[in-house]
């Protein structure tokens, strides 16, 4: 319907009925119509393309973990989503390499890190972890633990959003940003 | 006619330049016939055999308009709850580049309807 309406003029054969058409059309302004309504479909498409960009830029890290398999299951445990992200707590940057992330992308600390990884990753699957009760125990308040070097690298606003969620050995791996 | 097309109850009173906006598009074919077109109403004179495709045609840019009006305030509940979405995954801090500009035509406001 609305292509036929659209090219209307198509089936003018009477060039009187043509003029009136297109008298009619720059009365009600139909050209008008059809630019806003340009610009506001454009405007979706930029917004659905800025939601897309910030979805991959989430899934990145799980997408291209490891072996650089396929995207993770959302049933899996969080203790082993926390144990891959291990790997990028002790060596950051090479693990950012081995993701294929270019180094102009890499934070360069942690806490850019718990940036680029959103809580949400790490909370898929908490009530359904089947090593849960591990996991919650090992949690700790962060304000107590800070080092004086840590004041310096994270401000306490930041700080207070961290919070535990497993250990392995004597080293925290998996975080809960806390928002 | 000028207050036939705008519904004046007081031709008298029109203004000069509401008469001639409101009668500057008029199309004839034969010297018999008249077209003349206006936002809310449209006087034909013509013979009455003549009439259909005239106003046929006069449905169809109506159609058209309604169409577009409606287009349009669907797109306006699209985009401003793409604009909600895109606002709470911000405050939730996410990353992004910066949001689209908002259109600001509308003919709402620029026509003369």
């Amino acid at each position: 319907m609305s292509d036929e309406l659209s090219n209307i003029t198509k089936f003018f054969g009477d060039w009187h009925l043509a003029r009136i058409y297109q008298g009619l059309s720059a009365r009600f302004h139909l050209g008008d119509w059809h630019r806003t309504i340009d610009e506001k479909l454009k405007t979706l498409d930029d917004l659905y393309q800025l939601m897309q960009a910030e979805r991959s830029t989430r899934w990145m890290f799980d997408a291209r973990d490891g072996d650089g398999g396929a995207l993770p299951d959302r049933r899996s445990c969080c203790w082993c989503l926390s144990l891959r992200i291990a790997g990028a707590l002790s060596g950051f940057d090479a693990y950012l390499s081995k993701c294929g992330i270019p180094a102009r992308m890499q934070p360069r600390s942690v806490w850019r890190f718990s940036r680029w990884l959103r809580p949400t990753s790490l909370l898929w699957t908490t009530s359904s972890c089947p090593k849960r009760w591990s996991c919650t125990t090992s949690a700790f308040d962060p304000k107590r633990e800070r080092s004086t070097s840590s004041k310096r690298r994270f401000p306490r606003s930041l700080q207070t959003r961290w919070t535990l969620l497993a250990r392995m050995d004597d080293k925290p791996v998996g975080f809960w940003i806390g928002f | 006619m000028a207050s036939l097309l705008i519904e004046e109850a007081n031709p008298a009173r029109i203004s000069d330049q509401e008469s001639t906006e409101s009668t500057a598009r008029y199309y004839s074919y034969y010297d018999r016939d008249l077209v003349v077109v206006d936002w809310d109403a449209a006087l034909i004179v013509d013979e009455p055999a003549y009439f259909d495709e005239t106003l046929y045609v006069m449905e169809l840019a109506n159609v058209q308009l309604a169409e577009l009006e409606a287009y349009d305030r669907i797109l306006d509940t699209a985009v401003e709850r793409s604009y909600r979405d895109v606002s709470v995954r911000r405050l939730r801090g996410r990353q992004g580049g910066d949001l689209p500009a908002r259109t600001s035509r509308d003919p709402h406001r620029s026509g003369p309807a």
